[in-house]
């Protein structure tokens, strides 16, 4: 191969069960959050963060640190979450409680009761995407706008925007 | 009251990983791996279903009497023999077959490459099916890495490229969009065509379909390259004697093409003009002119518009008049001009 030209197929051998575990131990509480974030259904987020690790072993690429790593595996668990969500909406299939309303339209007083925390998550998965993934990346894992926009592929005044936006949603549907 | 920033952390710092999803994960995992081992086993294909012929034939030793304890028994053996061997004879073949299907769907029969910026090539199965993609720059690859689009049908990969925002990011109205078929099946190749120009079509910039040999193909991988890239770096370089291969591969498509225009070359033909661009067209004039009798000319004119809309732009031209009229000469011994 030339030097400076990039040909990637996925790589022929997995990464090690060393490796994948290590990742699993390090990153899966992320990894289960991030999805966590996009289905109600125990089924849907567990496929999902499977889905993500199997990519994960599938990588053929290098990771500069830990912090790129558990970037990329947020990245990619998002992106899972998201195709899992168009393929089900373009085949009609009902995920398992799955929640995609506009937070504008959703009336959280119908929600059964429950506690703020319940609440809170309910109005973040109710808000579209974006703002949701970058309002989660912000507020809980602590990225800066810059670093989400690099997370993201989105331009840094857009990222402040999607978390302004996001934020305000929030607060109206949960005052 | 506790700040939103607040409420959020709490929430989700009470959601963990259940204990025994590592486990799981692991065993998804290993099943992936069984699975791409799979694919690359041999195709087994057996000639015919296992012999149970033996057993079909069987009669019963003693005449058939009404139902009584132990007559059922004997009577069902053949049939029990007959069902088991029918039973092994079908899982062979569905084996043979699942072999031999698995090794047709992962076996690419057309390439469609994707040249903007992006350079990256789909592995398209006789079924449709996208069963394998490659990159040839950083951009392509960043694509395929957040973008899945294997194991999609080809309609359903377009529609992906078409809706996914980071894939969008690439292609804007200048832009310049090339989508590169390599297909020996003929229909295979028409079929992909026409899905590939109706995808094209709604995009916001120039875009093309092209189609290519395997030989060129080939070449183009040779040098690193997506089809659609390596064409437009031939035809320049054989205009401008100046450029070099190198230098084409780190050029956008737009950039190609402009300078292959700009060298006095040709794009290729059946370009689709983006839903917002220019359009240059011609229009024709009209003009009246009275004399003593009646008379009316006609001027051509030209015009240039700016297309708006979906698909190409057409031009809307203002003519201008320069035509003279004549003088009509009434003869009634004669017909009329």
């Amino acid at each position: 191969m030339l030097p400076g030209t990039v040909c990637v197929r996925e790589r022929s051998s997995m990464r090690s069960n060393q490796d994948i575990e290590q990742a699993i131990d390090a990153y899966g509480d992320a990894v289960y959050r991030a999805c966590f974030l996009y289905f109600k259904s125990q089924p849907d987020v567990e496929d999902a963060f499977q889905d993500t690790f199997i990519k994960y072993s599938l990588y053929d690429g290098d990771f500069k640190d830990s912090e790129h790593k558990k970037a990329w595996l947020i990245r990619v668990a998002t992106n899972v979450c998201k195709d899992a969500l168009k393929a089900s909406s373009r085949k009609n299939i009902e995920l398992d409680e799955e929640v995609v309303e506009n937070i504008e339209s959703k009336d959280l007083s119908e929600d059964q009761p429950g506690s703020i925390h319940t609440q809170v998550i309910e109005a973040m998965r109710a808000l579209t995407d974006p703002p949701r993934t970058p309002v989660y990346l912000a507020v809980y894992e602590g990225y800066t706008a810059p670093e989400i926009s690099e997370m993201l592929d989105a331009p840094v005044n857009t990222v402040y925007s999607w978390i302004s936006r996001g934020k305000n949603q929030l607060k109206e549907a949960l005052s | 009251m506790k700040a939103l920033e607040e409420n959020i952390r709490e929430a989700f710092d009470g959601v963990s990983m259940p204990a025994d999803l590592k486990a799981k994960t692991m065993a998804a995992i290993a099943q992936e791996a069984s699975r791409a081992e799979a694919s690359k086993a041999e195709e087994v294909a057996t000639e015919r279903p296992a012999d149970v012929s033996s057993e079909t034939a069987k009669t019963p030793l003693f005449k058939r009497r009404s139902k009584q304890k132990g007559d059922t028994a004997v009577a069902r053996q053949p049939f029990l023999n007959r069902a088991f061997g029918l039973a092994v004879a079908a899982c062979v073949l569905l084996a043979a077959l699942g072999f031999g299907g698995f090794s047709a769907y992962s076996t690419e029969t057309a390439f469609v490459g994707i040249d903007v910026n992006p350079s990256l090539e789909l592995g398209v199965n006789r079924f449709d099916h996208v069963v394998s993609a490659q990159a040839f720059n950083d951009d392509g690859q960043k694509v395929l890495e957040e973008v899945p689009l294997k194991g999609k049908t080809y309609d359903e990969a377009l529609e992906i490229l078409a809706n996914d925002e980071r894939f969008a990011q690439f292609v804007n109205k200048d832009s310049f969009f090339e989508l590169n078929i390599v297909c020996d099946n003929p229909d295979q190749a028409t079929s992909l065509e026409s899905k590939s120009t109706t995808y094209l079509a709604e995009l916001p910039c120039e875009s093309v379909c092209t189609h290519a040999t395997s030989e060129v193909r080939e070449a183009a991988h040779g040098a690193h390259m997506g089809v659609g890239r390596y064409q437009a770096a031939q035809t320049l370089l054989d205009l401008d004697q100046g450029v070099t291969l190198e230098e084409c591969k780190h050029m956008s498509m737009r950039e190609l093409s402009n300078r292959i225009i700009a060298a006095g070359g040709e794009l290729p033909e059946g370009i689709h003009h983006g839903g917002h661009g220019q359009g240059y067209g011609q229009g024709t004039g009209q003009g009246n002119t009275q004399s003593d009798g009646q008379g009316s000319n006609q001027g051509n004119g030209q015009g240039t518009g700016q297309g708006n809309g979906q698909g190409a732009g057409q031009g809307n031209g203002m003519g201008q008049n320069n035509g003279q009229g004549q003088k009509a000469h009434h003869d009634p011994n004669t017909h009329h001009n």
